[in-house]
């Protein structure tokens, strides 16, 4: 298709007629989120990983716990780093160098997702050594593999997804020192399994999951980052544009029912690499 | 005098096209008194010569072609249009031809290149200009802009008389498909595609037909399915 950066009034429009018979071009409804496939565990030397598919869009993201020092306002917590890097390779206007400022947003958001929710249980004595002086480090990097539009989304599924499955060493203290405790591996402890949905706006009709095509025609977007059911961690609206706030309880309300479904998706992927592993 | 193809034949470099030399036009080269091809693609009879579009590659714009462009930028004495595959022709609006409409940002518009070569593509800024206001933009394979103009086919007339639908085609591959129901632009989107596979047969218009019908039942169908929503 002719996808631009910029607006095209046939596209917009087009996209707009389809949305009012409540289609679209790949024939979804327009609250429907594309195929999702998770597989987790695709990297040998990382703690976790996980490659997630939306669609055409994949996301892989690798998880590195190391020990490190704790931030002085928060002496007690392991610390958490995301990174995210949209590859040249992905899509046609991605370029190579540092991160950009949608890379970083994506970084920012997944980040946000995770931290507010409060989904790693930061304090617990598995990941804190000696409070206030050697903690964990947990090192979370996005890449943006391929992109068919919407890499929140898959980025966020596919961060917990890794979470939840990482294995990484036990630690134990003698004598003030941080050492290894042999081969013992442990799970990194989750509260909650964050989900984000990310939503178009096109005058008053709204779509979720935009593929590229489809986010050239939005007139604006948000993601919202669901902790659980009843607890919004982040919104992001990462287009320019205004969005009414009657529309924002509406988009508020869809999100959190999408995030359900797409919540129960990611918990049956990982129920299924549980019982595989055993 | 002799001709040793036809239109709409499958060439490879090297082969011969005529023995006329005036008859060479765009991806052909002279060798021994012959126009030959000078890419794998399709051939296509235009203002009396045998061109050759390729069946991959670039589309390269030459003076006289028709194509269809979103417009990027809108500047002081030049207004940028987007043409696909990073080529963005200019059009310079001059005084004496005062358009009643302006064009800005996102418009679609259908033109023709008035010149191609080192100092760009500048496409022409009179009566052949017009701005298309609705329909389904698309990029196709600019070997399935051959098989659409191709006279012996009538493609575009099958397309209207099957589907409602108006084909505007721009040689730089972009298509806007005009019609009476997003269904059916939808259903010759899908005839057109299926086109890209297989551009060459001999049935090609009554593959294209019945792919077309096929959609467009399949589309009523849907429609009936989901009515009570």
């Amino acid at each position: 298709m002719f996808q631009t950066q910029y607006p095209s009034r046939l596209i917009h429009d087009k996209i707009y007629e389809l949305l009012k018979q409540g289609k679209r071009m790949d024939r979804r409804r327009p609250l429907e989120f594309r195929k999702v496939n998770i597989s987790v565990n695709l990297i040998e030397k990382a703690s976790a990983s996980a490659l997630v598919s939306m669609g055409g869009t994949k996301i892989l993201v690798g998880i590195k716990v190391d020990v490190g020092t704790p931030y002085p306002d928060n002496p007690n917590q392991a610390t958490l780093t995301v990174s995210a890097e949209l590859l040249p390779l992905a899509y046609k206007t991605f370029e190579p160098g540092p991160p950009d400022e949608n890379a970083i947003e994506l970084a920012r958001v997944v980040d946000r997702c995770i931290r507010e929710s409060k989904a790693i249980e930061l304090e617990n004595e598995v990941l804190c050594y000696i409070p206030g002086q050697r903690v964990a480090s947990i090192y979370l990097d996005v890449y943006v593999l391929d992109y068919d539009g919407n890499y929140f989304d898959p980025a966020v599924l596919a961060s917990v997804a890794a979470l939840a499955t990482a294995k990484i060493p036990r630690y134990e203290v003698q004598n003030g020192v941080v050492k290894k405790a042999g081969d013992d591996q442990v799970s990194i402890p989750m509260r909650k399994f964050p989900v984000s949905v990310t939503m178009g706006v096109l005058n008053d009709k709204f779509l979720v999951d935009p593929t590229a095509f489809e986010e050239s025609a939005l007139d604006t977007s948000i993601v919202v980052g669901w902790g659980d059911e009843d607890e919004v961690a982040a919104i992001q609206k990462n287009r320019p544009g205004t969005i009414p706030i009657q529309a924002l309880e509406e988009l508020l309300e869809i999100s959190r029912k999408c995030s359900i479904e797409l919540r129960s998706q990611l918990l049956e992927s990982l129920k299924t690499y549980a019982a595989s592993a055993e | 005098m002799t001709d040793f193809v036809r239109a709409g034949d499958l060439v490879v470099p090297g082969d011969e096209i005529s023995d006329e030399v005036k008859r060479g036009g765009r991806n052909t080269y002279l060798l021994s008194g012959r126009v030959r091809a000078s890419v794998f693609g399709v051939v296509v009879e235009r203002n009396n010569k045998f061109e050759v579009i390729a069946v991959k590659g670039v589309y390269k714009p030459s003076k006289g072609d028709y194509v269809i462009g979103v417009v990027k930028d809108v500047k002081p004495n030049v207004i940028e249009v987007d043409l696909g595959e990073h080529i963005v022709a200019t059009l310079r609006p001059s005084s004496q031809r005062r358009r009643t409409e302006r064009l800005s940002i996102g418009d679609v518009i259908y033109a023709r290149v008035k010149y191609s070569g080192l100092r760009g593509v500048i496409l022409e800024y009179d009566a052949s200009l017009r701005k298309i206001e609705k329909g389904l933009l698309v990029r196709v394979n600019p070997v399935v802009v051959a098989g659409l103009l191709d006279k012996r086919h009538g493609l575009l007339n099958v397309i209207r008389s099957e589907a409602g639908c108006n084909v505007n085609v721009g040689m730089n591959g972009v298509l806007v498909i005009s019609g009476p129901s997003v269904d059916s632009e939808l259903a010759v989107l899908s005839a057109i595609r299926s086109m890209e596979e297989d551009f060459t047969s001999p049935d090609l218009v009554d593959r294209v037909v019945a792919q077309l019908r096929r959609s467009l039942i399949v589309e009523v169908e849907g429609d009936e399915g989901g009515g009570d929503e």
